[in-house]
C-alpha cells in the first residue's frame, strides 16, 4: 500500500510552493539603490535611484531652505541656505551607507542597498 | 480504505495515513509562513538630526515597534538634561555655572571615566577643555581662528585635576568648565544599548554621528571612512557586540590663509592636534571609552597610544596622512583594505 498517491503529492507540493512564494520577500535581497530623505526625523521621501530616468530636483520645505537633486543612481544637496554648506559640499551620494545632512534644516539623506561591502560606516 | 481523499472522491473511504501526512505538511508549512509573518524579528530604520549630528538606527526586534521613538526621545533628553554645555539647565550647564553641584550618577560616572582617560593620556585628552573649544567654536556660528593670547589665557583654565567627584557631589575649579563633546556620542551609544536590552531587541546597528553600537550576537561588516571625504569606505572589518568610534581631521574643520584647522584640539597646546594621522578608529566594549580613546589616540599619535589602548583592552586602526594603515594586534588580521591607494604596514 502506498502512503501517498500521485495527486496527493501534487497537492502537497502546491501547498509547499505557495508557502515558499510567500516567503520569497523575506529572503530576497534587492540590488536596488534606495535613498531615504528624512525631515526632522520624519521619513518624507523614499526614492529608488536605480529606476530614475530623468534628473529632477525638489525643495525640502524647511528653514533654512534646502534643495535635493535626484539622478540615476545618485542623490545630492544641490542648494542650501545654511551657513556652512557642508551638505552641499558632501557632493553626490552613490553608494550604500553614504549619508549627507543639512543639520540646521534637520534634513538627512541616506542610501541603502543590499548589495554592499559593508553595513554601516564609522567616520 | 484505499481511496484517496484529494484526488479520487472526497466522500469516499479515506486513507488515514494520507490525511495525517497531508495535515502535518500543511501545518508545518503554515507554521513557517506564520512565524515569518508574525513572530520573526522585523527590521526598522530611522534617521534624524540630534546632538548636532546625524543619528541612524537599524533595529531588528520582535515585539517593540516603539523602540525607534524611545531612542529618539532618549537622545533628546540626554542632550537637554545631561550632556549639553550650551543648555543652562542641563547637568553640565549647571555644573559649569555653579562649579559645585549634586548631579546624577550618570554624570558622576562620566566624569570619573573622563578624568581617568585624561590622566592616562597625560592631559592630551582633557574634559575641561571647554574654555579653548568655546574659543574655536567648530561648527558653530562663531567659528574662527583665535589669537595666540586668547589661546594662552584659555589654556590656563584647563585642568582635569580640578574635577572632584564624591558620590554624586561634584566640584570643579572656579575657572574650569566641562565640555563632553568628545565623549557625548559614545556615551549616547551606551545608553541606547541599555534600551535595546530592555526591549530584547535581536540585533541593531546604531550610528550617532559615526560612533557606532553593534548590538547582538550578529556579525556586522563595518566600513572605515576614507579620510579623503564623501563618506566612502577605505576598508572593512567584521565585528559584533561592541562599540566603535572614529576621530578624524576631515569631519569638522575650516580653512584660513591656506591652512586647515580641524576640530580635534590638543588640550596641552590649545590648537588642533598637529600630527601625522588622518584618523583613528577605536573598538572596545564601552561607547564612552571608545569615543574618549579615539580622541586621545588621535592627539597622542600611534606609538604613545599603544599602552593606553592596552590598559583599556581596546583595539585600534590608525590611518596616516601618507595613506599607510597600522592596526593593533587584535584587529590586524580582521581589517581588510578595500581601497588600493591605502597600504597596510605591520
Amino acid at each position: 500500500m502506498k502512503l501517498l498517491k500521485k495527486n496527493d503529492i501534487l497537492v502537497i507540493s502546491a501547498v509547499l510552493i505557495l508557502c515558499l512564494v510567500l516567503l520569497i520577500p523575506s529572503f530576497k535581497k534587492s540590488d536596488r539603490l534606495i535613498a531615504t530623505v528624512t525631515v526632522d526625523g520624519v521619513q518624507t521621501y523614499v526614492i529608488d535611484l536605480s529606476s530614475v530616468e530623468k534628473a529632477y530636483s525638489f525643495d525640502t520645505n524647511t528653514t533654512p531652505k534646502a534643495e535635493i537633486t535626484v539622478e540615476k543612481n545618485a542623490i545630492y544637496f544641490s542648494y542650501a541656505d545654511c551657513p556652512d554648506k557642508l551638505c552641499v559640499n558632501t557632493g553626490k551620494l552613490t553608494k550604500n551607507g553614504q549619508t549627507a545632512a543639512c543639520l540646521p534644516a534637520k534634513v538627512v539623506v541616506s542610501l541603502k542597498s543590499a548589495k554592499s561591502d559593508f553595513d554601516v560606516l564609522t567616520y | 480504505m484505499q481511496v484517496n481523499i484529494l484526488s479520487d472522491n472526497l466522500f469516499s473511504k479515506v486513507n488515514i495515513k494520507s490525511v495525517i501526512a497531508f495535515s502535518l505538511c500543511a501545518v508545518i508549512a503554515f507554521g513557517v509562513v506564520a512565524y515569518d509573518c508574525f513572530f520573526a524579528a522585523k527590521e526598522s530604520n530611522k534617521s534624524f538630526v540630534a546632538m548636532g549630528t546625524v543619528i541612524t538606527s537599524s533595529i531588528w526586534t520582535k515585539n517593540n515597534p516603539e523602540i525607534q521613538q524611545q531612542i529618539n526621545d532618549e537622545i533628546n533628553a540626554l542632550e537637554k538634561s545631561l550632556l549639553s554645555k550650551n543648555v543652562d539647565t542641563s547637568e553640565v550647564g549647571r555644573l559649569n555655572k555653579e562649579k559645585s553641584a549634586s548631579v546624577s550618577e550618570d554624570l558622576a560616572d562620566i566624569l570619573l571615566d573622563c578624568k581617568e582617560v585624561s590622566k592616562d593620556s597625560n592631559g592630551a585628552f582633557d574634559v575641561t577643555i571647554c574654555p579653548v573649544s568655546t574659543l574655536w567654536d567648530f561648527g558653530g556660528e562663531n567659528q574662527r581662528l583665535p589669537s595666540e593670547n586668547e589661546i594662552e589665557a584659555a589654556l590656563s583654565k584647563i585642568n582635569y585635576e580640578s574635577i572632584n567627584v564624591k558620590g554624586t557631589n561634584v566640584t570643579i575649579g572656579n575657572e574650569q568648565s566641562i565640555d563632553l563633546g568628545a565623549v557625548g556620542k559614545g556615551y549616547t551609544c551606551d545608553k541606547i544599548k541599555a534600551l535595546l536590552e530592555e526591549c530584547r531587541a535581536q540585533k541593531a546597528i546604531i550610528s550617532v554621528g559615526g560612533s557606532l553600537l553593534l548590538y547582538g550576537n550578529h556579525k556586522f561588516t563595518i566600513g572605515v571612512a576614507n579620510p579623503s571625504g564623501n563618506k566612502l569606505a577605505m576598508g572593512t572589518i567584521d565585528l559584533k557586540d561592541c562599540f566603535i568610534s572614529t576621530s578624524g581631521d576631515y569631519e569638522k574643520y575650516f580653512e584660513q590663509d591656506g591652512k586647515k584647522y580641524h576640530h580635534i584640539l590638543d588640550a596641552r597646546t590649545g590648537y588642533p592636534a598637529d600630527g601625522y594621522l588622518s584618523s583613528v578608529t577605536v573598538i572596545c566594549d564601552s561607547g564612552l571609552l571608545s569615543d574618549a580613546l579615539s580622541t586621545a589616540c588621535f592627539i597622542m599619535g600611534y606609538n604613545e597610544s599603544l599602552d593606553l589602548l592596552k590598559k583599556y583592552d581596546a583595539e585600534a586602526i590608525f590611518i596616516f596622512k601618507d595613506k599607510t594603515v597600522k592596526c593593533t594586534d587584535g584587529v590586524a588580521d580582521k581589517f581588510k583594505i578595500t581601497n588600493n591607494t591605502f597600504k597596510m604596514e605591520k
